[in-house]
């Protein structure tokens, strides 16, 4: 009974939603839309459980003054203060603003940008020619930075052009090949788990 | 030489490259932009609109993704704005909506444009692509109220308009999910035309849409944004940053180049 | 009553899942098919017996999918993948620390590990800590686990499901803290920093195909099979719509556009 009714529902919900994908019937959608918007205040619920594991791991670093605790206040705070500003004054209060446009989007856009960093030591550290293979990949690597980059075109006026073509030609035909058989994957996964056949994600039986 | 090489300490790398970035954006080299297929296509077909047409903006990326696409954005919206056609802007990421109004900001307060006539901020949707299926189906039900909680059936722009078949294009702008894939499954057997601007490392998976016809522009990165800015005459922040981006994969390609020296180096003695 | 533009997705669909459906039932007849070796998962048990050895925790994370969109399917192999991940460092008596985004997953998670411990009868092992929730911002989440991987020294780095421009932080990150890193993805535009930066790498469906091939369960097994013929049904589609295209008819994007 304990795995077997969420898997009656999910069973249900799942065929019912791909059902909807592909009818135009009122009362399908309807139900479609009320279990979707079920399914929003489920996750609601979930990231109440999530937020519990923050205070509960972060809390007691604080309380216990271990390693990193003044980072755990500032995330605490943080928390409190985005929750409060969110859900009392709303989103496009100038609160909530204030730290969206001030300390959210410029420590996010730093975090992005630190990847230029990493990318950099990665391509000193691992993109060796250790084969031929390695070695084509390396070098359509090189054309491609060139010629997306305007210094490649002020280096060889071709660089855009052979860029594009590996773009269009072979990179697109092992894209396309990977997303085939990625989505055949996926349809695959969904049957098992709508037909309760995949059941790892429930934890072992 | 080649231990010298291989102990190189990650960190002189990361120092040369900020360095390396920084020159261009204080002292601009100039590097001139060439204009690519993906964003000709985009722009033909914005060109194309006439004024009081309705297109629809959906900002679906993430603050991190922000500088690599936000600059596409502000300079499309800047053109439709300059074309007088009407912006209905939306968000199915919960950070989408303050980045929406970071960039109809400057006209709000003037600049000849009216807040609800000429574009609207309708906010963020909950439900990632049904909330797309929902909004597609039916605009105002999807959305109730705008950014600002103004009920969205007392909104002028929003009188004309029903389904996804009232506006003539749907942008979307990217770093994930929702991103194009679900935009395209989603606006199937709707009319409009689909453009896309995605974060540079979702272009080349978002090709095939574009050569296949389901998608008829595609930006990628700042880059695209830059090209956008030149081709539709309005120069802004993409292209100023060309030449730091332009720099900075000179840098990567010396790394990779040392460390392949080393690498062979290596090798070398190592067969001795 | 049928949605226009949608009619021959829906008869690929059926045909997919017919396809899909038979072998599953052959293989419940006993006509188990033979699932060629993946590097990538087979290295799994490697990197936990290394950790293991040096006395370092494993870090696992299902990636930053969710369960309601087109990352379901990535995220929910990636907790089929946990399950055996946990049920390896219950058995060896290692610890693991799961870094999660997504609040749904969460739960899912947590009680995949506990239930893993339990059955390895060391229930008593298992601590609430070593699944944490971390951030749904994706540069907060990576920022969290490259800190995890840094101030709890990881032996091993297993990354699966569904990752963004995240990935490469991470990759590096556990590289550069001297971990063993086993990375999984069937997003395309994220592999190659995997490829570049990890010691193993599963690519594309061989991720999805992960449980199935870790659970080495033979109904599952046979789904693989199904898929490999539906593949085949996307090639003679893919054949049959280039000959008739560059022949100059265009029925067949007629067709796919019903």
């Amino acid at each position: 009974m304990r795995r077997s009714l969420p898997l009656t529902i999910t069973s249900f919900v799942g065929f019912w939603i791909v059902f909807d994908y592909f009818v135009k019937i009122d009362f399908v959608r309807t139900w479609t839309v009320n279990f979707t918007n079920w399914v929003i205040i489920v996750a609601a619920f979930a990231l109440g459980l999530g937020a519990v594991n923050l205070l509960r791991i972060h809390g007691k670093r604080v309380t216990e003054r271990r390693p990193g605790w003044m980072e755990s206040s500032v995330l605490l705070v943080a928390l409190v203060y985005m929750t409060v500003t969110g859900i009392f004054l709303g989103t496009s209060s100038e609160a909530f603003l204030f730290a969206f446009t001030n300390l959210q989007q410029p420590l996010s856009a730093a975090m992005f940008s630190l990847l230029v960093f990493f990318i950099a030591s990665a391509s000193f550290r691992a993109f060796r020619a250790r084969s031929i293979e390695a070695a084509v990949l390396l070098i359509s690597g090189v054309i491609l930075m060139l010629g997306r980059a305007p210094i490649g075109e002020v280096i060889w006026t071709k660089f855009p052009d052979i860029a594009d073509w590996i773009m269009q030609v072979p990179n697109l035909a092992g894209n396309r090949g990977i997303m085939i058989g990625a989505a055949i994957g996926i349809v695959s996964v969904a049957m098992r788990v709508l037909l309760g056949i995949d059941r790892g994600y429930m934890g072992q039986e | 030489m080649e231990k010298f090489l291989a102990s190189i300490d990650r960190r002189y790398i990361y120092i040369v490259l900020l360095l390396v970035v920084l020159f261009p954006l204080i002292r601009p080299i100039g590097l001139p932009i060439s204009i690519s297929s993906w964003t000709e296509s985009f722009y033909a077909v914005i060109d194309q609109l006439q004024a009081g047409d309705i297109v629809v903006m959906s900002i679906d990326y993430s603050p991190s993704g922000g500088p690599d696409v936000g600059p596409q954005a502000v300079a499309i919206f800047d053109h439709l704005m300059a074309k007088n056609v009407k912006v209905i802007g939306v968000s199915f990421l919960a950070e989408g909506p303050p980045q929406l109004q970071q960039i109809i900001n400057p006209y709000m307060e003037g600049r000849g444009k009216t807040y609800g006539v000429d574009f609207v901020n309708l906010g963020y949707a909950a439900g990632l692509e049904t909330a797309i299926a929902a909004f597609n189906a039916d605009m105002k039900r999807a959305f109730p109220v705008d950014f600002f909680n103004t009920p969205t059936n007392t909104i002028p722009l929003m009188q004309s308009v029903t389904d996804a078949n009232d506006v003539k294009v749907v942008m979307n702008f990217a770093t994930g999910i929702p991103g194009p894939a679900e935009w395209v499954r989603q606006l199937a057997g709707f009319s409009p035309d689909i453009l896309i601007g995605v974060v540079t490392v979702m272009g080349p998976q978002t090709e095939p849409y574009y050569q296949s016809g389901q998608i008829k522009g595609l930006l990628s990165g700042l880059r695209s944004a830059a090209e956008y800015e030149v081709r539709a005459g309005m120069p802004g922040s993409a292209a100023a940053g060309m030449d730091a981006q332009s720099l900075g994969h000179v840098v990567i390609i010396l790394a990779m180049a040392l460390g392949n020296l080393a690498y062979f180096l290596g090798r070398k003695g190592g067969a001795k | 009553m049928l949605e226009t533009g949608r009619i021959f997705a829906m008869i690929s669909l059926l045909v997919c899942w017919v396809a899909v459906y038979y072998f599953i039932d052959r293989a419940r007849k006993g006509d188990v098919p033979t699932l060629r070796r993946i590097p990538g998962l087979d290295a799994l048990d490697e990197a936990i017996g290394r950790s293991t050895e040096m006395g370092k925790p494993v870090f696992y994370s299902p990636g930053r999918g969710n369960l309601t969109t087109s990352s379901a399917a990535a995220t929910i192999a990636a907790l089929d993948i946990l399950g055996h991940v946990a049920l390896s460092t219950a058995k060896y008596k290692c610890d693991i620390v799961v870094g999660i985004s997504d609040p749904a997953v969460y739960p899912l998670a947590e009680e995949i590990v506990r239930t893993s411990y339990r059955t390895a009868n060391v229930g008593d092992m298992f601590k609430p800590e070593m699944v944490r929730f971390l951030s749904p911002d994706q540069f907060a989440f990576a920022s969290s686990c490259l800190g995890i991987m840094s101030r709890e020294k990881v032996g091993a780095a297993v990354m699966m499901g569904f990752w963004q421009a995240e990935s490469l932080l991470l990759a590096e990150g556990s590289a550069q803290v001297g971990a063993i890193s086993i990375a999984g993805c069937d997003r395309l535009f994220q592999i190659p920093f995997f490829v570049a930066a990890c010691d193993y790498t599963i690519i594309g469906e061989e991720l999805l195909a992960g449980g199935a091939y870790l659970s080495g369960d033979p109904i599952q097994s046979g789904s693989l099979a199904g898929q490999d013929l539906v593949k085949l049904f996307a090639v003679v589609l893919l054949v049959v719509g280039v000959v008739a295209r560059t022949a100059g008819s265009d029925y067949f994007v007629k067709l796919l556009a019903k």
